[in-house]
């Protein structure tokens, strides 16, 4: 029958760390390659990176680097990036809820819909930059110009201004990147239970208000998420401005590749502004998962 | 029979006074309806047109494109001889362009499996605190500026002379593709039954037997698509292949295109590139758009 | 009788201070058919998984055979395990399913076949070989799962609540068949499950576990009959017992007794009054109140109304002792923990 050792005295043996907690550390070891190689490739260059934006070739800790580029016009390469981001964002996001929340209701002829909407994603990021290019060129010719020609409008100068160039970036940009944005929504929208929608129209709430108050709670997760991928995503921007816009008005990343291609193999100057732009993500991405809350 | 009752739990009848019937559903061609169609149909317009003009541009005369102060947005002639001048270009060859990018490409699908699978299994089986934060390291990485990363990698490369390799560029790449592989695989072994694995270890199979003959081949799917993913990230990838390219050897496609558009090169060039390199991504978002639909994505969001 | 499966002082913790399995100590013996019965999340299905090796063990030790399997990797312990949702593998057909844990010893394909085909006879599954796991109904889910542990020929068999997921009627034709396959084999079965039912008609011996220990460990006859606490009492049997505080040889104690086991008669010595009559089946159940407040359960034939009075006498009853300042009972979670002075 049963044997009782209870309050014999000796303790029962125990298992060692290892053998206790095996169900969790072996999954930990399947792990352990990737993060390797993530800790190799990217935050251990993100570590040098910084080292170099303090260095020169003389001197093993110097803030002159970062002299320099403010000299360059540091701030206005800030705040262009920082606008940039901020409108680009507030299209994407505005775009991808109303292409979302139409996906969200069945209807005929969805999937194509559906699929024209991420197209967008299988396009080089290269190629949609020359393609805007030729939609918004600064010599008063393009497509948009010829469209513009249709209706007896002027032709347009589209990088005559910092801000008209900065818009047309932000069009080619939200044009390109908008897809992803939608395909996170539409997964959010597919968590919503269609009850909940049920409910507020019983309860008197029209459209908009069905809106605020059940499809927003319900997509702040995901919204969440789309910001942080995205927003890093958008102040990183580079080839699409570098080809629409060249180095007019400045963008951070724009400055980086700029001042590496013309430093003959030296990182310095360029690291210090890479250093800037890290610092400014680093910022994005607290300040989102502050106020975005709990997930 | 009587109509269904609709007495309200108050004992009030209310068959006479119904509730307004529910926003979510329109009728026909209401003005709502309306309103849906419209817009669907400009957003489509506005997605659709630069890819048009995409292929507007590779099959028409440069004068009507390039180098013209109006150009219509109906071609007055198509033509070959953009696409013959730029694939036989001399100072940017198409075919080795070509060959490397889908080296590259191959290599960076392959290796987003090949990390991906253990990755996402461990992932799947640790608890939920731990997971979650390596997870959000893996997200962290696809926030750090490719440009910040790649000028120091660039100089390890250049040291260990494997500056402008497809191994290189790949290995830098797989940075943009592990976390989203990550991410749906991670979900596509959440959905699969808790104790395969376990009846699976009984049963006999050595832990790398059970996962890889049991559990590996019912995420097939979510393979492709992580596979086919990460291979059109690479593909369409121009940052960590501009920083790494070795102008000895040659560039990616897409690097060939930047060049092509920035004064490096002919825009010529750069169109014929564009279209080549166009069409078959398109065909794989099409196919892409077949998975990932909203049920797949939410199950890795909620893990 | 050797020992096939020894649990030495087994403990499992989770959370801070709670125990999923309280230094555990049980033999079973081969050729048994062993019950572990339980209500749902109290550790009978984490102890049988520390058995198969997919849970870990905090500290004691299992033996299987005499020989220490605390720490040893699943598959390298020779045992079978059914889990309650059967995980088939859905990408394999019937045949490959029982096939596969003999494609995992590298026994040779022509050896495979006919052991394959003899246990599908056994288990009558032989016509559905071929299909795919997800086309059979859940019976024969239920039989191939068996069917894929029976033909390695383990040493010991484990099953977590395998019937739990079948329809009523198809439960009952396989707990019979279940049995029967048992002793056919001549193997020693683990098996978990919280319906009482099954314990009863399965079970050589059944434990019952209760907040990580077993309270009591017997023929399922002895937990109704002799049941050592107050929560058996209560959990065995499809009635609750009845409770009153008594006192027996000088100490104070509870009373406990089963509705069956009192006699109602005009001639009983004790009366109660009826607050509500319950039938089920030929047997009336009344929920009465004695006249010192206490609310017991009796079984009678015969047909009374509420607020009538009846008559019983107590044939039969349990000793409880208690703490003697513990007038009222406790609510059924701590056990007192002497035996019962039976009749």
């Amino acid at each position: 029958m049963a044997l009782d050792h209870r309050g014999a005295g000796e303790p029962a043996p125990v298992a060692t760390f290892f053998e206790r907690h095996q169900d969790q550390l072996i999954p930990f070891l399947f792990v352990l390659p990737a993060l390797a190689y993530v800790g190799y490739f990217a935050f251990l260059p993100t570590y040098q990176t910084i080292q170099y934006s303090f260095q020169t070739p003389i001197l093993s800790f110097t803030y002159y680097n970062y002299q320099a580029n403010v000299q360059s016009g540091l701030y206005s390469w800030i705040s262009n990036t920082l606008w940039l981001t901020a409108g680009a964002l507030a299209l994407q996001f505005g775009l991808a809820l109303g292409v979302a929340s139409i996906l969200n209701r069945g209807f005929r002829g969805k999937t194509i819909f559906a699929t024209i909407a991420i197209l967008p994603i299988g396009i080089a990021t290269v190629v949609a930059g020359f393609t805007f290019n030729q939609i918004f060129p600064g010599t008063g010719a393009g497509y948009a110009n010829s469209i513009l020609a249709y209706f007896g409008i002027a032709p347009v100068y589209w990088l005559a201004h910092p801000w008209l160039a900065l818009l047309v970036v932000i069009i080619a940009d939200s044009w390109k990147n908008t897809s992803l944005v939608i395909i996170i929504l539409v997964a959010g929208y597919a968590t919503i239970p269609r009850t909940l929608y049920q409910a507020a129209a019983i309860d008197g709430a029209g459209a908009l208000r069905q809106f605020v108050h059940v499809t927003l709670p319900g997509l702040r997760g995901f919204i969440v998420m789309a910001l942080l991928i995205r927003g890093a995503q958008e102040v990183n921007i580079f080839q699409l401005a570098y080809i629409m816009i060249s180095s007019y008005p400045q963008l951070l990343t724009v400055q980086i590749y700029l001042l590496w291609e013309s430093s003959g193999g030296y990182p310095y100057i360029a690291s210090a502004v890479s250093t800037v732009l890290l610092g400014i993500v680093t910022v994005f991405i607290v300040v989102v998962i502050v106020v975005g809350g709990r997930k | 029979m009587t109509a269904p009752s609709t007495a309200a739990v108050d004992g009030t009848n209310r068959a006479a006074v119904r509730p307004p019937a529910p926003v979510f559903r329109p009728r026909r061609f209401t003005l709502s309806n309306i309103g849906l169609y419209a817009s669907m149909c400009l957003i489509s317009l506005f997605f659709l047109f630069p890819i048009y003009l995409i292929f507007l541009i590779g099959f028409t005369p440069d004068q009507y494109t390039l180098f013209s102060g109006r150009p219509p947005i109906i071609p007055p002639q198509l033509t070959w001889s953009n696409l013959q001048a730029g694939l036989s270009a001399s100072n940017a060859p198409f075919l080795p362009s070509m060959y490397l990018s889908l080296e590259v490409a191959f290599f960076v699908g392959a290796l987003a499996i090949l990390i991906g699978i253990p990755t996402a299994y461990g992932l799947s089986r640790l608890g939920s605190k731990l997971a979650y934060g390596l997870t959000t390291v893996l997200f962290v990485v696809n926030m750090l500026p490719s440009i910040t990363i790649a000028i120091p990698i660039s100089v390890q490369f250049i040291r260990i002379g494997l500056y402008g390799s497809p191994i290189s560029i790949g290995l830098t790449q797989e940075l943009l593709a592990l976390p989203v592989t990550v991410f749906l695989l991670v979900g596509a072994f959440q959905g699969l039954p808790r104790d395969l694995e376990n009846q699976a270890r009984v049963d006999g199979a050595g832990r790398f037997r059970a996962i890889y003959g049991n559990l590996v081949p019912l995420v097939a799917p979510a393979l492709a698509a992580a596979f086919l993913l990460a291979w059109m990230l690479s593909w369409d990838e121009s940052t960590f292949a501009l920083i790494l390219y070795n102008p000895a050897t040659s560039a990616t496609l897409p690097v060939n295109i930047f060049l092509a558009f920035t004064g490096r090169g002919n825009p010529v060039v750069g169109v014929a590139f564009s279209c080549v390199a166009t069409i078959p991504v398109i065909v794989l978002t099409v196919f892409l758009q077949k998975y990932l639909k909203g049920e797949d994505l939410a199950a890795g969001v909620r893990g | 009788m050797t020992v096939k499966l020894r649990f030495d002082r087994v403990t499992k913790r989770f959370g801070k201070g709670r125990f999923i399995a309280d230094d555990i100590s049980l033999d079973i013996d081969t050729g048994e058919f062993f019950v572990i019965l339980g209500p749902s999340g109290e550790g009978k299905s984490t102890l049988l998984r520390m058995v198969a090796g997919i849970e870990t063990v905090d500290a004691g030790r299992i033996f299987i055979d005499g020989k220490e399997v605390t720490h040893i990797a699943p598959n390298k312990r020779n045992i079978a395990m059914v889990f309650q949702n059967y995980a088939l593998y859905p990408n394999m057909n019937v045949y490959k399913n029982i096939a596969f844990p003999l494609r995992m010893q590298y026994y040779p394909h022509e050896e495979i076949e006919p052991k394959v085909r003899d246990v599908a006879k056994t288990l009558g599954i032989t016509e559905i070989l071929d299909r795919r796991v997800n086309q059979i109904s859940g019976g024969q889910q239920q039989r191939v799962a068996l069917a894929r542990a029976i033909v390695r020929n383990p040493t010991l068999f484990l099953l977590d609540e395998p019937l739990s997921n079948l329809d009523a009627r198809v439960r009952f034709a396989a707990r019979a068949e279940l049995k029967k396959i048992q002793k056919d084999l001549g193997q020693t079965f683990v098996f978990v499950t919280h319906d009482q039912k099954e314990a009863e008609v399965l079970s050589d011996r059944t434990g019952v576990i209760h907040q990580g220990r077993f309270e009591q460990v017997g023929p399922f006859g002895d937990l109704y009959e002799r049941p050592a606490t107050r929560w058996i009492g209560d959990f065995v049997g499809d009635v609750p017992m009845n409770y009153m505080p008594w006192t027996e040889a000088g100490t104070g104690g509870q009373l406990g007794f089963r509705p069956e086991w009192a006699e109602v008669s005009d001639s009983g010595t004790e009366s109660a009054t009826v607050q509500v009559s319950e039938r089920v089946g030929d047997f009336s159940y009344l929920l009465c109140t004695m006249a010192n407040g206490w609310r017991i359960y009796l079984r009678t034939l015969r047909t009374f109304a509420a607020g009538t009075q009846v008559h019983f006498t107590v044939n039969r009853h349990v000793f409880f002792e208690t703490p003697s300042d513990d007038a009222i009972p406790p609510p059924s979670g701590r056990p007192e923990r002497l035996p019962p002075r039976g009749p």
